[in-house]
């Protein structure tokens, strides 16, 4: 009961935190500290009720559909909120970034909680260390796409406008691109720490699986992405764009992935 | 000349014949190339999947000539410690995959409970240099547990098995599907294939030597409908059918079970279409035309996973570097701008 209360109050909080901030654009009069602590507050309360979860089923949320989605919105609004606190700048991306979580939020809600039991292979400390690059590299990838989003919005008049307070695109571009390179360290690490987990569990450490072959082309993209602003000057828009299609292709492969195919990773079976 | 004097310009002036040719095979725009290339072979793995061909191996390769030319001239490469230990070890990830997949080993076996594997196996991928050495290795199972939840989910195997160390010392441990047991570099694990296994022996009808040894009944619970199968005596004209005909529920399919041998059991052999089966407990011997049959018992039989790849720890160690490399570029890189007001940065 507990869990469920508290993951409703969570969302309650993060819709009125995205509502917040897109009035605050919208009238050029956004309140950070608010917004802030309600991020903080539905942050706090989710995982309370990840916590009691976790606590009643004996295993983290790592299994269902509804278990994945519901720590990635928690991770990814976490990572938010540190890079909010501490970047000033990104701060209006809140308009952009908490409508993408509200989208996975209504995902969330069609979803059935009922556990699952744990496959064996799951008993290692090398998931830890996976999920948590994991949720690490879609974090970056997702402030990475907010930062674009304000530089693609500026080319309206109306988002030029709302945005105009921020530093230019140039800068905000610079910015997207010191987080797509972490993201590409996150990725690089999480694949890594994949590798080790999938030769203790299934005896290879790389198998083309479906899961593995679209985190591979995610990598390659954001490999591509990086490399195209040493071989030429990209304009913002351009830079933007590409960050937004590196996390379209994250995304895909995270959630996407067990759509399209009856053999996703073997983590599963 | 024009790449020439470009590099002069520069300041790397290292004007030799071949220095513009590795000049444009590290060049930055060969490498988009290439890994849009290599993303379109990989993309060809999820619509034919399997392992990746040529599709794959060629951009790889490419890259790897790329890289090692950036290497060579690429003056951000070549003045950035960790950016270029980054690529080093990106280079070296690649070579070691290729080594790797001239000289790995992939294979399945199957074991009875107290048969020592004697090398053979039942299907195997390896790469051409592989120097196969199996028959060296010295295993056998001493049995093992398979925990079920509802609705058939495996849950942990632990498989007791006694080997051959690399003094000849015997030696006992347990192994699983994630614990695998390591001898001269190969890494044996159990799998979800395993079953019941009649320990037989066969006389044949002309009195020649006997036979004594375990045939493998059809994976159990997967096959839980089908136990049975056809064998051919050593010696004998005519295959014999085998089927295991349980007494009791091993399986629940709603609860947790723990697979085991039955407590009660026959087992119904069937000679040729017009005879009568012949229902043997174990103990029990019946003769047939080509030889007599004794039925010794019930043991179960485990499927193996076999893999080796001498590469692993040299993989982990250069993709570790690489990753380390990487962040470090970054975080040094990042230093020299404030988050607030980042400058321009460049890839490099």
């Amino acid at each position: 009961m507990l869990e469920l209360t508290t993951l409703w109050a969570a969302l309650a909080v993060y819709t009125l935190a995205g509502a917040l901030a897109v009035h605050g654009v919208n009238h050029g009069a956004l309140r950070e500290r608010a917004l802030l602590v309600l991020l903080v507050a539905g942050i706090l309360l989710h995982a309370l009720s990840l916590g009691v979860r976790w606590e009643r089923l004996g295993h983290g949320p790592f299994i269902t559909m509804y278990e994945i989605l519901s720590s990635n919105i928690c991770s990814l609004l976490m990572l938010f909120a540190l890079v909010y606190w501490r970047i000033p700048a990104v701060r209006p991306t809140a308009a952009i970034i908490t409508p993408v979580v509200l989208v996975m939020m209504a995902w969330l809600l069609v979803q059935s909680p009922d556990a699952r039991s744990v496959p064996p292979t799951y008993d290692t400390g090398w998931l830890y260390v996976h999920v948590g690059f994991g949720k690490a590299f879609l974090g970056a990838l997702l402030v990475a796409v907010g930062i674009g989003g304000v530089v693609l919005a500026r080319r309206t008049a109306a988002g030029a406008a709302r945005f105009a307070a921020l530093p230019d695109s140039a800068h905000l571009d610079a910015l997207a691109y010191r987080f797509l390179a972490f993201a590409l360290v996150f990725e690089t690490f999480m694949l890594i720490a994949g590798a080790i987990w999938a030769q203790d569990a299934w005896g290879r450490y790389w198998a083309w699986d479906p899961l593995e072959t679209w985190a591979f082309l995610t990598w390659l993209l954001l490999a591509f992405a990086l490399h195209l602003r040493a071989a030429m000057r990209l304009r913002p828009a351009v830079g933007a764009a590409l960050a937004i299609g590196v996390f379209v292709l994250a995304f895909l492969t995270f959630f996407g992935v067990p759509f399209f195919t009856t053999a996703p990773h073997q983590g599963a079976i | 000349m024009q790449q020439r004097a470009m590099i002069a310009a520069r300041g790397r002036a290292v004007p030799t014949r071949w220095w513009p040719r590795l000049a444009g095979l590290g060049s930055v725009h060969l490498t988009l190339w290439l890994i849009g290339l290599l993303a379109l072979g990989v993309a060809a793995v999820h619509l034919d999947p399997g392992p990746p061909g040529w599709t794959v191996a060629l951009p790889l390769a490419a890259l790897a000539l790329n890289l090692a030319g950036a290497i060579a001239v690429h003056p951000a490469l070549r003045t950035q410690a960790a950016l270029l230990a980054f690529h080093v070890a990106l280079l070296v990830v690649v070579l070691l995959a290729a080594a790797s997949r001239l000289t790995y080993l992939k294979g399945t076996l199957e074991l009875s409970d107290g048969v020592e594997f004697d090398g053979v196996l039942v299907s195997e991928e390896r790469g051409p240099l592989h120097d196969r050495v199996l028959g060296r290795v010295t295993f056998a199972s001493l049995g093992y547990s398979v925990h079920y939840e509802p609705e058939l989910q495996r849950a942990r195997t632990r498989n007791r098995v006694s080997y051959g160390d690399a003094r000849g010392v015997r030696r006992e441990t347990v192994i699983g599907d994630d614990t695998p047991l390591r001898l001269s570099g190969y890494r044996f694990y159990t799998t979800p294939n395993k079953g019941y296994a009649p320990e037989v022996v066969w006389i044949p009808a002309d009195r020649s030597a006997a036979s004594r040894g375990t045939v493998h009944l059809p994976s159990f619970p997967a096959q839980l409908a089908r136990q049975e199968t056809r064998w051919t005596p050593p010696g004998a004209a005519r295959a014999l059918t085998l089927r295991l005909e349980l007494e009791e529920r091993i399986v629940d399919l709603e609860g947790r079970w723990t697979l085991r041998l039955p407590r009660s059991h026959t087992l119904r052999v069937r000679a040729s279409a017009g005879e009568d089966d012949v229902l043997l407990r174990p103990g029990d011997t019946h003769r047939f035309r080509d030889g007599t049959l004794h039925y010794a018992g019930l043991r179960m039989w485990m499927g193996y996973k076999v893999y080796y790849d001498w590469s692993l720890p040299w993989m982990l160690a250069a993709a570790a570097l690489a990753a380390c490399a990487l962040g470090w570029h970054f975080v040094a890189k990042f230093a020299r701008a404030p988050w607030q007001r980042p400058a321009q940065d460049g890839a490099a």
